[in-house]
């Protein structure tokens, strides 16, 4: 090189090199050629070993037999062993003493040292030189200066990595530099103690530089000096041994530290409520929004550590006091600007095709699903702006947006319409339905919770105890999140982001998406969000390279399986149909050895146990229900047209009812899927989705010809928006394929039909993607589902239903010339979870009762006379009918008798004469007194009350259906049961007085829940993935 | 194959399989509900009004009869009628066996109305009524009412509130529940609104009766609308005529049908005097009203009236009297508004005292209909007058006793047939069922007594026996509960 040979001789200085090993022989054997062959060679070279097990030593004794040798302990930091060297090579006065310090994994170009001397050549306020570092293997530009922000984050100069083009090569005065390769004056060093040993492995670099600068050194990047860089302890390829922990949570303490420690003093407190705030923020968006729980737990970590190191921090502080000669704001200028960080926002948000991210030297096979680190965007972003950077997260809010407008009309606290009930007060409510054995709905059931149920406790619990804030989140919020799950989920097969935001728009938007919030199915709409997610989390579990088949990948997709099976048990099927034919394809195609098929198909089966063991009270009801699989929760299917959709329309994923685009509109998503099986990349994603897609048609062409009778309703017909998610995100997964194989396919093929009916194929998806958003934002109100008030019974009577004796209200709606029925225990009226369990005993005392029920509607609403008697039995005092229905039963409700109307608003209310309620004590007729009865205080399934003497032959009634669980004892005495009027539970009364208690004995109920909690907490541990400290 | 050919054939096939089982799904699962169920009716509760027995000398019968021995096919009744004072605790049994036939005589002060409750069976085929025949005095008449199941919605036409008028209405109330009415009015000159009659009590047990003079002074040709808007109740309307303190005959207005397009006046008197059909129009539209004759000579559009416009809120009384010229029969009303209507006959006696009754707007009959007295205390005769408007009709009489007669209606024709020797005459005439075949058939029993101050006469509709209840189907919806 001309220039270099051209410049100065730097005959004043000498430099003494130090290069430190720890099991480089990877990288040393170039590192040492390189040092080498330096145009200016150092004038004297200490090799510290930390006793590398791999050889190391013996390459250095190869390359430079002449060199000085020390070995240390394996823990030795950075900073301990440059100052090991530096005491073996004494002081040489009258000349400018350098320090090189030299990685093994670092490869400094020939004319490295000159032009780092070059810099230091006649200017002796430069203290610290480093140079310009690309990667080791591509070239390309990792570092240029480093610098720090008040956050800790790190900033190497650059947004991301660069193609080196002179672009960073007027940089000139820094904060700090890497120790690869710089150049350290050995005054400055000795004077302010080198690299602090505190910090280890991490942030000892920056320290330095800042201390350097505090102390009225320079510190300067010399862009004519390059070096490779391997940077193998960050990139997890070099075990840190001296780190004296996990490396994430090491490396953001120490970020955090650096900053305490030389910042301004009066900084330090506001620093460190800073961190503990933004410790605790940053974790909880990780774990919502970036899926990362391993670095939210390292942040937390993190946090901690800072905080029992206050200590050290404030030595450090006083430490560096001693040689601090400039003040820390004329530092400033020099720290990461603020502003940095929203240009990287801003450059991300146009959606560029992210630069290529190097990928770790063991290859990800890369068929079918891809490993997760190259979704995440490298771990040095922990921060929180860079989050708004991914595409994904950009997406969701604009469609959070969107969805908004879309949903204008119904921005309301108490949704409901469609199969929605409103929802509860608190989030204990639903855990109360979900935890129960018997449950105060209609006449008393015993119903099983669902899944889902519990399911929605849980996130009604997340969303501070609303259950109201947990449907709006589920419903309104369905198209951004389904959006983002699928835009995640399909970083496994494409890497273009264009493709990927299309794909998850289109999903998001499916007909039976809209569908799913019109109609109020919470189930679809579960299952649309987390669909994505299960069929990539099935994905990671049968993954095609065997080093990462493993037990917490299957039980992770199983958990997120249980979590949709909660809603629809259908999809296990779907499950296991799907995961057998992705087996056979791999083994078909001979992918892996024999021993591989079998873990994958353990894999499998371990995915497909998990939803039965953690739903498991429940997944043996449905076994014995098969009709739960596909009924979805919440009221009864309100889509009754007599004939089913036809096929064409199901195809088209049209899955009917409210909320429904012009019904071509999923025509081109379905073409270019199955265009999808001509790619060869990605082959096996394409067929899977297609198999998806054939899975997901012919499922809802079953549940559309299969007449369910759910809830009493007699022909409810199910509704196949779960069936129709399944086939619109094989669908999906397939398109994805094809459009991300599109270009180079056609451009392989001359120009012919292909490229202009690609083209046409294009056009028509846009058309088809703007028609379904079009048609989604402008629909507006008309679904089902509205907001506002749900209740139907007047104020006055709701007052009514809370008394002490718990009387009921009995809503009728007539329909055409079916009369619809409701037995209304709470006075505002059913609520969320209450459909779910409703009655389904097709025998014994409670469907006696069902049948007392509908008998007594029938003779009211035929106006039967003495109609008005059957009531009292049922525990019903108010009969309620909305205007239209009063009016066309107002006459028999008058002949039926012993109803009394009761003016009100909004509502007609008919009252009994006959008072009735919970729990009622009986007296038989006896000589001198006529039989007659007495309401005792009692809730819903439960009384305690005073009872007082009276004859003998009493007995109390209680108006729910008898069953063996029944228990009643007076003052401790157990009463013996009884069946009153064929089907309700009455006891045996003595003559005497006393406590009454009546109430519902669980059985075996609470332990299988207690059975399902441990078996959820199991699988979740064991979903945990081991630890592994994050690498950029 | 190549794969995009194995998907599409697949993709196909399910197409194909779904409009396949499409079909067949859509045949299977036609009926979205379950088909409405009738039952038996088991018990009934009729109220006769009015047995006060005032003026003097008025006496007043109360037939109960259990139609089920008149039945095609005959059949024996289960169950047990009891028979009360409407406001008194007393009950006693009333043992409808061996004869079909109870009755009960009103005595002065002892009665106001009776109530009869019926269980078992014997309520399917139950029927009852109350004659009054006053010989002589101011109220000479002989009057016939139906005792009624209480309702919810009762309509009057023909009322007045004119001097000489002295009609009552009768608000009973036979259950335990009480009761609260309001009652609208229309006259000739429009709606009137009486402020008390808005919200009307009927205490349980109880009869509440109201002077249509005092809450309609003045009014004429009234139409009355009773509508319960809590628990049920009997309403009758006794008209009582004078002209120049002579008496001009009185009846009891039977309840006419609820406001409809089409109604069906049947049961004009045969003979001399005024025929009238009172026509009210309780919407809030003009209503243009087509009248059509069905008399013993056929069915024609009577020259001069036929149509009269009804104006909204108001009454209007048409004078048939020359068009039915002399002769049995009945009129149909077109309207393009819901009309309620009432005919009125009048049985005028050269130089004697006249009477009077009122016919109410009917259904067909469908099914077997029954009349529970045909007796006039003093003798007399029993016509049965039937109309067959659009058909050619089969009508069938048949007693409990077994005895019975076949009456031919030609189509679009009238036809009064003398039924005393079938049913007997006097205290112990029998009751009857009338089956019908063919074309809709309208039936109207008449008692006619001639006596010494003329002739009397009171008419009664042949109403259908309830034979059953339709139960509506009825499911449990827990979506009902919510708005």
């Amino acid at each position: 090189m001309t220039s270099s040979e051209a410049g100065p001789d730097h005959s004043g200085h000498t430099v003494t090199a130090v290069l430190v090993c720890h099991d480089g022989a990877a990288w040393l054997p170039e590192a040492l050629s390189a040092l080498l062959a330096q145009t200016r060679p150092p004038d004297s070279v200490v090799v510290v070993d930390t006793s590398s097990r791999d050889g190391s030593a013996a390459l250095v004794q190869d390359a430079l037999p002449a060199a000085q040798r020390l070995t240390l302990s394996r823990e030795t930091p950075l900073g301990s062993a440059v100052r090991a060297a530096l005491d073996v090579v004494p002081p040489r006065p009258g000349v400018t003493e350098w320090i090189w310090l030299l990685h093994d994994d670092c490869a400094p170009a020939p004319d490295a040292l000159r032009a780092l001397l070059d810099e230091g050549e006649g200017r002796p306020s430069v203290a610290v030189i480093g140079p310009k570092v690309r990667s080791w293997n591509d070239g390309l530009l990792v570092e240029a200066g480093l610098a720090v922000d008040a956050s800790g984050r790190v900033d190497r100069g650059m947004e991301r990595d660069e193609l080196d083009q002179g672009q960073r090569d007027d940089v000139g005065d820094v904060l700090a530099v890497g120790t690869a390769a710089a150049l350290v004056r050995r005054e400055v060093w000795e004077n302010l103690g080198g690299l602090d040993p505190g910090f280890g492995l991490y942030g000892d670099d920056i320290d330095l530089g800042w201390r350097v600068n505090a102390a009225g050194g320079r510190v300067v990047l010399a862009p004519q000096a390059v070096v490779r860089h391997a940077t193998a302890l960050s990139s997890g390829l070099r075990s840190p041994d001296a780190a004296g922990g996990p490396a994430a949570v090491v490396r953001r303490r120490h970020a955090m530290q650096v900053v305490l420690v030389n910042s301004a003093g009066w900084l330090v407190p506001l620093l460190v409520a800073r961190y503990v705030v933004t410790g605790l923020v940053r974790s909880v968006a990780l774990l919502l929004f970036g899926r990362r729980p391993g670095e939210a737990w390292a942040e937390l970590r993190a946090t901690g550590g800072v905080l029992t190191r206050l200590g050290a921090v404030l030595a450090g502080r006083s430490e560096r006091r001693r040689h601090r000669s400039v003040r820390p704001r004329e530092l400033r200028a020099l720290s990461a600007p603020r502003a940095a960080r929203w240009r990287h926002a801003l450059t991300a948000a146009g959606l560029r095709r992210p630069p290529p991210q190097r990928r770790p030297t063991t290859a990800v096979v890369e068929t079918g699903p891809v490993d997760e680190s190259s979704e995440s965007m490298g771990a040095g972003d922990v921060g929180l702006g860079r989050l708004f950077q991914r595409p994904g997260v950009l997406l969701f809010l604009v469609l959070a947006l969107l969805s908004l407008i879309a949903n204008r009309h119904l921005l309301s606290s108490t949704l409901h319409g469609g199969r929605l009930l409103p929802a509860p007060g608190g989030a204990s409510d639903l855990w109360s339905t979900y935890r129960s054995a018997w449950h105060a709905v209609g006449v008393g059931s015993t119903t099983p919770a669902p899944g889902g149920l519990g399911v929605l406790a849980l996130l009604s619990t997340v969303t501070v105890g609303k259950p109201w804030l947990a449907i709006d989140v589920l419903l309104l919020g369905l198209v951004p999140l389904a959006a983002l799950s699928a835009y995640s989920a399909l970083g496994v097969v494409s890497g273009t982001v264009r493709i990927r935001v299309w794909i998850s728009v289109v999903y998001a938007v499916l007909p039976a998406a809209t569908g799913a919030v019109a109609g109020g199915r919470l189930d679809v709409a579960v299952v649309a969000i987390v669909l994505p997610q299960v069929l990539r989390g099935i994905a990671a579990a049968l993954r095609v390279d065997p080093a990462l088949v493993g037990w917490h990948r299957s039980a992770g997709a199983g958990l997120l399986l249980a979590l949709v099976c909660a809603f629809a048990p259908v999809l296990w099927l779907v499950a296991a149909v799907a995961m057998l034919g992705v087996l056979l394809q791999l083994a078909a195609t001979g992918r892996g050895a024999p021993g591989l098929s079998w873990r994958r198909a353990l894999a499998a089966a371990g995915v497909l146990a998990v939803p039965v063991v953690v739903l498991l009270p429940w997944s043996a009801h449905v076994v014995v229900r098969p009709v739960l699989a596909i009924q979805g929760l919440g009221l009864p299917e309100f889509v009754t047209r007599v004939s089913p959709p036809d096929g064409l329309r199901l195809l088209l994923l049209q899955p009917g009812g409210p909320a429904q685009p012009p019904v071509w509109v999923a025509a081109p998503l379905i073409l270019a899927g199955v265009l999808g099986l001509r790619r060869t990349t990605h082959a096996l994603a394409a067929r899977s989705g297609v198999v998806l897609l054939v899975l997901g048609v012919a499922l809802a062409v079953a549940v559309t010809r299969t007449a369910g009778a759910a809830g009493g309703a007699p022909a409810s017909r199910t509704w196949p928006g779960v069936a129709l998610l399944v086939g619109g995100a094989g669908a999906g997964l397939a398109a994805a394929v094809a459009a991300g194989g599109a270009r180079p396919a056609l451009a392989g093929h001359s120009f012919g039909w292909r490229q202009p009916a690609a083209i046409g194929l294009v056009a028509l998806g846009v058309v088809a993607s703007l028609t379904l958003g079009v048609s989604w934002l402008a629909r507006g109100g008309g679904g089902p589902v509205r907001g506002g008030d749900p209740a139907i019974i007047p104020l006055f009577t709701q007052s009514e239903l809370t008394v002490p004796t718990s009387p009921r209200a009995l809503v009728l709606a007539q329909h055409g010339p079916v009369v619809d029925y409701a037995l209304v225990r709470r006075p505002a009226g059913p609520r969320l979870g209450d459909a779910d369990v409703l009655p389904e005993d097709a025998h014994g005392a409670s469907a006696a009762a069902a049948a007392a029920l509908s008998s007594a509607v029938r003779d009211l609403v035929a106006g039967r006379p003495g109609a008005g008697q059957e009531l009292a039995p049922l525990g019903v005092r108010y009969v309620v009918a909305g205007p239209a229905t009063a009016r066309r039963i107002a006459g028999a409700l008058g002949r039926a008798a012993a109803l009394t109307v009761v003016p009100a608003a909004g509502a007609t209310v008919w009252q009994s004469a006959t008072p009735a309620g919970e729990l009622t004590v009986t007296s038989p007729a006896s000589s001198g007194a006529a039989a007659r009865s007495v309401l005792l205080p009692a809730r819903p399934g439960h009384a305690a009350a005073q009872l007082p003497a009276g004859p003998s032959g009493r007995m109390a009634v209680l108006a729910e259906p008898a069953s063996s669980h029944w228990q009643a004892s007076l003052d401790g005495h157990q009463l013996s049961r009884r069946t009153v009027n064929g089907w309700e539970q009455g006891f045996e009364l003595p003559t005497t007085g006393g406590r009454l208690t009546v109430h519902y004995a669980d059985g075996v109920h609470g332990v299988l829940l207690a059975l399902q909690l441990a078996l959820l907490v199991m699988t979740g541990l064991l979903a945990m993935p081991a630890w592994r400290g994050a690498a950029p | 194959m190549r794969a995009p050919v194995v998907a599409v054939v697949a993709l196909a096939g399910l197409v194909a399989a779904a409009d396949l089982t499409g079909a067949t799904a859509m045949r299977s699962s036609g009926t979205p509900a379950a088909p409405p169920s009738v039952a038996a009716v088991t018990s009934t509760s009729l109220v006769c009004p009015n047995l006060t027995g005032v003026p003097r000398g008025a006496s007043t019968t109360v037939s109960i009869a259990d139609l089920a021995g008149a039945l095609t096919p005959p059949s024996r009744s289960t169950g047990g009628v009891t028979v009360r004072a409407l406001n008194g605790a007393a009950a006693k049994p009333s043992p409808l066996s061996p004869t079909p036939v109870a009755r009960v005589r009103s005595r002065p002060g002892h009665y106001q109305a009776l109530a009869v409750s019926a269980t078992g069976s014997v309520a399917a085929s139950l029927a009852a009524d109350q004659v009054t025949e006053i010989p002589q005095g101011r109220q000479r008449a002989l009057s016939d009412a139906r005792c009624e199941t209480p309702g919810v919605d009762w309509w009057f036409a023909g009322a007045d509130g004119r001097v000489g008028f002295t009609d009552t209405l009768f608000l009973a109330n036979p259950s335990g529940t009480p009761a609260r009415v309001a009652v609208s009015l229309l006259s000739s000159k429009g709606p009137l609104s009486p402020a008390h009659l808005d919200s009307l009590d009927v205490p349980a047990y109880s009869r509440v009766t109201e002077p249509i003079a005092a809450i309609a002074p003045d009014a004429a040709t009234l139409a009355l609308h009773v509508h319960a808007t809590s628990g049920a109740v009997t309403a009758a309307l006794g008209d009582v005529r004078t002209t120049a303190l002579k008496p001009a005959g009185s009846d009891y207005l039977p309840a006419t049908a609820a406001p409809a397009r089409s109604q069906t006046v049947p049961g004009f008197l045969p003979g001399a005097g005024s025929r009238t059909v009172v026509i009210a129009d309780p919407g809030g539209n003009d209503a243009t009203v087509s009248l059509r004759l069905v008399t013993a000579s056929g069915s024609f559009v009577p020259s001069g009236t036929s149509q009269v416009v009804v104006r909204s809120g108001r009454t209007a009384a048409v004078d048939l009297t020359r068009p039915m010229s002399g002769s049995t029969g009945a009129v149909l009303l077109s309207s393009d508004r819901p009309i309620i209507a009432e005919g009125r006959s009048v049985q005028p006696a050269a130089g004697k005292l006249p009477d009077l009754q009122w016919q109410p707007a009917q259904p067909p009959l469908r099914g077997p209909a029954a009349v529970a007295g045909t007796g006039e205390p003093d003798g007399g005769s029993c016509l049965l007058l039937l109309s067959a408007p659009s058909g050619a009709a089969q009508v069938v009489v048949r007693t409990p006793a077994g005895r019975g007669r076949t009456v031919s209606v030609p189509a679009g024709h009238s036809t009064g047939v003398d039924l005393t020797s079938t049913v007997g005459a006097g205290a112990g005439a029998a009751p009857f069922v009338v089956s019908t075949s063919g074309g809709p058939v309208y039936a109207t029993r008449v008692l006619r007594f001639g006596g010494t101050h003329g002739a009397l006469v009171a008419a009664e509709p042949v109403t259908a026996l309830p034979a059953s209840i339709v139960l509506p189907p009825v499911r449990e919806d827990p979506r009902v509960a919510i708005r």
